[in-house]
């Protein structure tokens, strides 16, 4: 009896856990306080490095300085219930309230169980990373196997120390890899708050509507997509004023990845700031346009004076088809 | 092909930088569609009227393109026209939805006439454009905006890739 039991518990210790709770519990504040230098790689056409300088503590408070060729770009901080975006060059910040995980239509639990059902996830071993004994958790999209993600996951810490992003093609869209790892040492410095003379902007949190909220608060007639990649449910509505129009931001969720779709009213004109596009063809809509992200793909068109983006994962034909089915 | 996508090529036909495969289908499809046809002749006209560095614009070119301002209520487009000279019709030529440029053609032809230095031909190319929808009071929506409204959300999912994530935030913002 002692003996099987001693069996049962040597297994269950050696048994790897649940690779989406690992993600899950990656997300949350270290128990002790850390800094890593982390490299991030990016598919956008060319591949777009940048280093980020990490700094996390048990109260949940981390800071991140983005660093490109010029020095550090931007400076992300996420204390308590505010997160500041800082561009030294610009001596600009823009502070909004972080997004109430509980304000969503479906609280973490169920995104979790909708991730489980749509991708397989499998947790394995592998050499160390960074000197750090790590499980290496695979996760595949169910229909077809393919692989969407990688993550190297620290098993004492439960960090993530490497990951990839994979499109449904395969293509790799983006990776990390943590290049340093030390513990913190001193205590947490005080709130986060901007350097002296610098202008401070205030953001707009996102919030999470139902569709005849989002069509009253904008004065659209709210035009979802009909049909959606599968796996994927509408998740909430928000809406967006980048100028004087009101936008509509619908927001679909596989339990795992996001696709946006974006209804904006007449007489507004899209702004591609340069980026590389290609025209592509959208049955019965005007000017569709496509181009490569770090998000994955942005697909946009027109269709009776509306204009419409998507932007996700998914490979070409499935956000035309997408496309297609919008009203 | 159909005829939205020879009108896509046919400022670069008219250009002769097409692939022999593209060139053979413009020139299949040509003779049994009136409207492409006729784009092609006014693309053909306007890069002519381009390359001529004449302020002098085809008359019936003139014509048609008050007539598409009035139409389209763009009294600016309207005005610039008539100020180098020509006379809108008594009436207006029926003119199909279809048998404009696309932005993308119109913003092609624009850059390579201003580029070229000759006023008229801004002018011009300023007039194609209005003729595509960009009029006075629509509102540009940067894409930058909205990939940062994605991101915020992408940030919200239980499982999300923070780093992949954070490293993008506000890089785009002005």
């Amino acid at each position: 009896m002692i003996a099987s039991l001693t069996i049962l518990a040597v297994l269950c210790a050696a048994a790897p856990p649940d690779g989406l709770e690992l993600m899950r519990r990656a997300g949350e504040p270290p128990r002790e306080a850390y800094s890593a230098l982390v490299a991030v790689s990016e598919a956008r056409g060319k591949v777009k490095e940048r280093l980020v300088s990490v700094s996390a503590w048990p109260s949940g408070r981390v800071t991140r300085e983005v660093s490109g060729p010029s020095g550090v770009e931007r400076v992300i901080a996420v204390d308590a219930d505010l997160e500041w975006v800082c561009w030294p060059a610009k001596k600009t910040c823009r502070r909004r309230a972080l997004p109430d995980p509980l304000a969503r239509r479906f609280a973490p639990d169920e995104e979790l169980d909708r991730a489980s059902e749509n991708y397989a996830v499998s947790v394995g071993t592998v050499a160390p990373l960074l000197g750090r004994k790590a499980w290496l958790v695979e996760v595949r999209w169910k229909t077809d196997g393919a692989l969407r993600r990688r993550l190297w996951v620290d098993r004492e810490r439960g960090l993530v120390l490497k990951a990839e992003r994979y499109g449904p093609d395969g293509q790799a869209l983006s990776s990390m890899e943590l290049r340093k790892l030390e513990r913190q040492a001193g205590g947490e410095p005080a709130r986060f708050a901007p350097p002296p003379g610098y202008r401070v902007l205030d953001g707009v949190e996102p919030e999470f509507l139902e569709l005849e909220q989002a069509g009253a608060a904008s004065g659209l007639e709210p035009r979802p997509a009909r049909w959606v990649p599968p796996g994927f449910v509408l998740e909430s509505v928000d809406v967006l004023k980048p100028g004087s129009k009101a936008l509509i931001h619908y927001r679909y969720s596989d339990g795992l990845s996001v696709l946006s779709l974006f209804q904006a009213p007449p007489r507004t004109r899209l702004s591609f700031k340069g980026r590389t596009r290609e025209n592509v063809k959208v049955a019965g809509a005007q000017r569709a346009t496509a181009l490569r992200a770090a998000e994955g793909l942005v697909l946009a068109w027109s269709r009776r004076g509306h204009r419409f983006v998507l932007v996700g994962e998914s490979g070409l034909e499935t956000l035309k088809k997408v496309a297609e089915s919008v009203p | 092909m159909t005829c939205e996508d020879i009108r896509r090529t046919l400022s670069a036909y008219a250009d002769a930088q097409v692939s022999p495969q593209e060139a053979a289908a413009v020139e299949a499809h040509l003779p049994g569609c009136e409207g492409c046809a006729r784009q092609l002749r006014w693309i053909r006209a306007m890069k002519a009227g381009v390359s001529r560095a004449s302020t002098e614009m085809p008359a019936d070119l003139r014509a048609a393109l008050l007539a598409e301002a009035r139409r389209r209520g763009a009294p600016e487009v309207e005005a610039a026209l008539k100020a180098k000279g020509g006379h809108p019709p008594a009436s207006e030529p029926a003119r199909r939805p279809s048998e404009t440029l696309s932005l993308w053609e119109a913003w092609r032809l624009s850059w390579r006439l201003t580029a070229a230095g000759v006023a008229s031909a801004a002018a011009l190319a300023t007039a194609v454009i209005v003729f595509n929808g960009v009029r006075a009071g629509t509102e540009e929506v940067p894409l930058d905006g909205l990939l940062e409204a994605h991101r915020s959300y992408a940030l919200t999912m239980p499982a999300a890739d923070a780093e992949l994530v954070y490293a993008d935030l506000g890089e785009d913002e002005e």
